[in-house]
């Protein structure tokens, strides 16, 4: 269903011929920066997780159970699980299914339960129920399933529309080359995080000036350099703390902190707890990869989960 | 030169000057009087009864409704005798278009628009597609030539018309006539007479002065008439007490009498006659479109001796002979009436022409606009932007196959920009679009919840009708209080079907347009203008005064109104009222200079010259206005009346000699107790220049005599 291609970190999501969307729900613990040419739903069933979406700023978007998230196609995002037993919906559709939209523009959606700023004229938790009703009719195999899963997405569709706040735009043409770009200078940075200035390096390599790799990160992601740098660290030190043989040392030379200290006092004001207490935390939970690296989920009391969010 | 004489003659509407090439004059409907009476007197009282009285009942059309089919979806029919090859009406409704069929007939900029490009010679090209495509929808009739003069802007149907001015109503009103007749085709004027108030349009009593009503309300109607009209539809409100299908006064003695019409006259829809023997003695010849008051009704009245048989007789000629002689002259012709014209890529282009030189540019400092089409992001602001908003959803209503809106014309005009489109609710989210964007484009105003022809209410409530303010929406005005100065880079197009007050909000703002409905086609000359790739031309039909209270005060839900001598630009004149913006103004990208004005009284008819010189750098067209005044006159007179116009088309540099010209009739008023139009002899005042404001005119004078 889904594919991962390192390179480019572009997530191809195929959708089931009898289906136009694709829902799932996993346990994130910590993805890359991605795009897809989708629309995404993400709604957090339990624990929290961090959406780091440049629209709304370079901070992570902290979402808790009952928050929700819409991510526009093609642009970049990250995710990353503050709990580690979080459950997350995610709902993936086809900007075709929003056809014909005025002007042949593009609908672009400001959609977080997170941001004060962009509240929808519906009440956020009608978002939520819509897309719990999807996964609920999603599980089932009965005849008439199919076609109530249908209802519940064209019903989130007019919500979507109906509700939240958007913007429609006009495909812009050079917006793709760019993003392919900032893709590889975020490869380029996982690749190199230990090297000494790094920001240098990635100016030389990719033939930009500071300037130039400033307009377009703002542009495309919404971050700077530095910002964006940092994240990679995170993600990094994150996915090496999972293997505990390797000591925290060595983790923070490997994601390039400058020491100890600072490994320490950047993971915990992001992540809320220490490296190690992370680890920890870790343990506690079985661990499976799945693409993207969201973490499958076990089926057990995923019922239960979507039943109390699509009551309410 | 010689050919902006020729125009001037046509614009000014004299009798059979420049008419000549009108196929279906009324001379030549005349000749066919012998033939009609011939075939009256052989008709019997049923079929003479037959031809007053429509076929299609409101019972009918409901019950269509309710299938989906829409108003005057097909022509509608009315009298006919097939014994005597005597055709029925088959009337087709329009104004911006011809109604009939979906999706498919051609929708113009509504008639004010049309108004705002004070171009004859476009209306009369208009006049041709329309009826070419009422002959292919397979009418005969076009019930779409509104001239009511709008006694206050509020007025829901101001769209229908082409502005407050009596001279622009009636050349604009005569171009179009000539146009349809043209093409074999019945051109009905209408509503005569007083219908300027739509909520109360059933009920309302008008009142007026004889020199108001003669001067100020019937004047073009006159014109229309003398420009050679088939036919005239009565309104549905009442003139001192009697419904207008009924006057006697108004259908006989003015109309028929007076003014020798020679068509014959229909009622309004369904109401617009209630008695049988008022309306026949009235001077109502057919009642449309059903058989309610005439028909059975109209026969017993006859046979029992209520109405005297010469009425009808007198009815059935007129219809006879009009309907004869524009069915003989059209086989005679050989014209054909292909359905491939309705719609057809020709009438698109003279509905983008008509957008392109009527929208109307009001203010744009620092040279704002146009814009460059090299800018990385537009942001486009408000629910119109997306909106296919072509004007009221009434009986003018017209369903063409495609509307560009605003938002389409400018995605399509830029290409290699980001346009982002946002409705505008939240203020905050316009902030940071406005904030981040290199341009914003407001699109704010009406559309037909707001005004139009009185109607069942939509789901939301909203039944069009009158306007109760002329101000913007609410949340428009603080849409534009709150974000209109985030980006200095901002321009306001403002829709509606005629006066919009801006005062409140316009200092935020660099550039403001107005686009009344501009058509199918209007999003895509918005976007020509705003981009800089056609001039804008379009002039103001209409006085935007900078307070409601600068108008005359009208009851919208009276049953009795009075309409007093000024109104419009003549009644702020004579206040020493200063508009905000005067009528006939209208900005352009580039400069003219006027000089060298002269004025000249020669045989009966006033002339004027000027000298236009475009001094700027794109070349761009002028509409040269000609302004009679009478500040010498013992009489209660005007400050100033239009009298004549010219669309001057100049490349850079270039400079013309333009001369306007217009019938001493023109400068005539009603004399009360000769019940004469009668010519003051005195030095009168003459005004000409590029609006009717005395900053934009140069003045002469010239003395008149007989």
């Amino acid at each position: 269903m889904s594919e991962r291609r390192d390179t480019g970190r572009y997530e191809s999501i195929q959708h089931f011929s009898n289906f136009p969307a694709k829902v799932f729900v996993t346990s994130i613990r910590s993805s890359a920066y991605h795009w897809h040419y989708d629309y995404e739903l993400i709604g957090v069933l339990k624990g929290r997780v961090d959406v780091l979406y440049g629209i709304y700023g370079p901070e992570p978007q902290p979402l808790d159970a009952g928050d929700i998230i819409l991510i526009n196609p093609k642009d970049v995002h990250g995710l990353r699980g503050i709990d580690p037993d979080n459950v997350c919906l995610c709902v993936q559709f086809s900007p075709s299914l929003l056809e014909p939209v005025p002007a042949g523009m593009n609908y672009y959606f400001y959609l977080n339960s997170a941001d004060e700023r962009h509240r929808p004229k519906l009440p956020m938790t009608d978002y939520m129920h819509d897309i719990s009703r999807i996964a609920l009719a999603n599980r089932r195999e009965d005849t008439d399933a199919y076609l109530r899963k249908n209802a519940w997405l064209y019903m989130l569709l007019a919500d979507l529309v109906k509700g939240a706040q958007y913007e429609l735009q006009s495909a812009s043409l050079n917006n793709e080359q760019d993003m392919k770009l900032v893709m590889s200078i975020s490869g380029y940075i996982d690749g190199n995080l230990s090297s000494e200035n790094l920001a240098g390096s990635i100016c030389r390599e990719f033939g930009l000036s500071e300037k130039g790799v400033y307009l377009l990160l703002k542009n495309v992601m919404g971050l700077t350099l530095k910002e964006l740098i940092d994240i990679a660290r995170l993600e990094h030190a994150c996915s090496l703390l999972q293997d505990t043989s390797i000591s925290l040392q060595v983790i923070s030379d490997r994601c390039g902190y400058s020491g100890e200290a600072t490994f320490y006092r950047r993971f915990k004001s992001a992540m809320g707890v220490t490296p190690g207490e992370y680890r920890k935390g870790l343990k506690a939970n079985t661990i499976g990869q799945d693409v993207q690296d969201y973490l499958s989920y076990d089926e057990y009391g995923v019922g239960v989960l979507l039943d109390q969010w699509a009551e309410k | 030169m010689m050919s902006t004489g020729l125009v001037c003659c046509w614009i000014n509407g004299q009798k059979n000057e420049g008419w000549a090439r009108m196929k279906l004059t009324r001379k030549k409907r005349l000749s066919y009087t012998s033939c009609a009476e011939a075939i009256v007197n052989k008709m019997t009282l049923e079929e003479k009864v037959g031809l007053m009285s429509g076929d299609t009942s409101l019972q009918k059309i409901t019950c269509e409704k309710q299938m989906g089919v829409h108003w005057n979806q097909y022509p509608y029919g009315a009298g006919g005798n097939q014994r005597f090859g005597v055709p029925k009406i088959l009337f087709c409704d329009g104004g911006r278009g011809v109604v009939c069929g979906v999706r498919r007939a051609t929708c113009f900029p509504v008639p004010i628009m049309r108004g705002a490009t004070f171009d004859v010679k476009l209306e009369k090209q208009i006049g041709h597609a329309i009826g070419r495509e009422v002959r292919a929808f397979g009418g005969n009739f076009f019930g779409g030539i509104c001239v009511n003069l709008p006694y206050h802007p509020g007025w829901g149907r101001c769209q229908e018309v082409y502005g407050e001015d009596s001279c622009l109503l009636g050349a604009m009103g005569s171009a179009l006539i000539q146009g349809v007749q043209d093409e074999y085709v019945i051109a009905c004027v209408k509503h005569y007479a007083f219908n300027s108030m739509e909520n109360s349009r059933f009920k309302v009593s008008i009142d007026c002065g004889v020199r108001t009503e003669r001067e100020v309300f019937l004047r073009h109607f006159k014109e229309c008439i003398d420009s050679g009209a088939a036919a005239v539809m009565s309104a549905y409100n009442k003139y001192r007490g009697i419904l207008c299908g009924h006057s006697e006064y108004l259908l006989r003695r003015v109309l028929k009498g007076e003014w020798q019409f020679d068509g014959f006259v229909i009622s309004d829809f369904f109401w617009g006659i209630s008695d049988t023997e008022s309306a026949v003695t009235g001077g109502c010849d057919v009642e449309m479109c059903h058989a309610s008051v005439y028909g059975k009704q109209l026969l017993d009245a006859v046979r029992s001796g209520r109405v005297d048989e010469s009425l009808i007789d007198e009815a059935a000629m007129r219809i006879v002979r009009t309907m004869v002689a524009f069915d003989r002259e059209f086989s005679c012709s050989g014209q054909k009436a292909g359905e491939e014209v309705i719609g057809c890529r020709q009438h698109a282009k003279l509905a983008l022409r008509a957008a392109q030189e009527g929208i109307t540019l009001i203010k744009n400092e620092n040279h704002v606009l146009p814009l460059s089409r090299n800018m990385k992001r537009i942001a486009v602001i408000g629910k119109l932007a997306a909106e296919e908003n072509t004007g009221d959803r009434g009986s003018s209503r017209v369903y063409p196959e495609h509307v560009i809106t605003p938002l389409e014309g400018i995605v399509k005009k830029v290409p290699g920009s980001e346009v982002v489109y946002y409705d505008g609710d939240d203020p905050e989210h316009m902030k940071r679009l406005a904030a981040g964007a290199d341009a914003v484009i407001f699109i704010v105003g009406l559309n037909h919840r707001d005004e139009g022809e009185y109607k069942q209410p939509d789901p939301d409530g909203t039944r069009g009708g009158d306007r109760e303010s002329l101000r913007l929406h609410r949340s428009e005005v603080e849409m534009l209080e709150k974000v209109g100065d985030i980006n200095p880079v901002s321009a306001v197009v403002v829709m509606g079907g005629g006066t919009v007050l801006i005062s409140e909000w316009e200092q935020k703002i660099s550039a403001i347009l107005f686009t009344y409905y501009p058509g199918q086609e209007g999003g895509t000359a918005l976007a020509q203008i705003l981009f800089g790739e056609v001039n804008p031309s379009g002039k103001l039909p209409f006085t935007l005064p900078a307070e409601e209270s600068d108008l005359p005060c009208v009851d919208w839900d009276a049953a009795e109104q009075h309409y007093g001598y000024y109104c419009g630009y003549r009644r702020l004149d004579k206040l020493g009222i200063e508009p905000f913006r005067p009528f006939g103004y209208g900005l352009s990208y580039t400069e003219f200079t006027l000089s060298e004005p002269e004025a000249i009284w020669d045989k009966g008819r006033l002339s004027s010259f000027v000298t236009v010189k475009n001094t700027g750098t794109a070349a761009g067209t002028e509409v040269v206005q000609m302004y009679a005044g009478f500040s010498r006159s013992a009489l209660n007179r005007p400050v100033k009346i239009l009298c004549g116009f010219q669309r001057v088309r100049l490349k850079p540099d270039e400079e013309k000699r333009v001369r306007i010209s217009c019938p001493g009739d023109r400068l005539k008023y009603y004399d009360v107790h000769s019940q004469k139009f009668v010519l003051e002899r005195m030095e009168t005042d003459v005004y000409i220049g590029t609006s009717a404001s005395e900053k934009d005119l140069l003045k002469k004078t010239v003395y008149v005599d007989g």
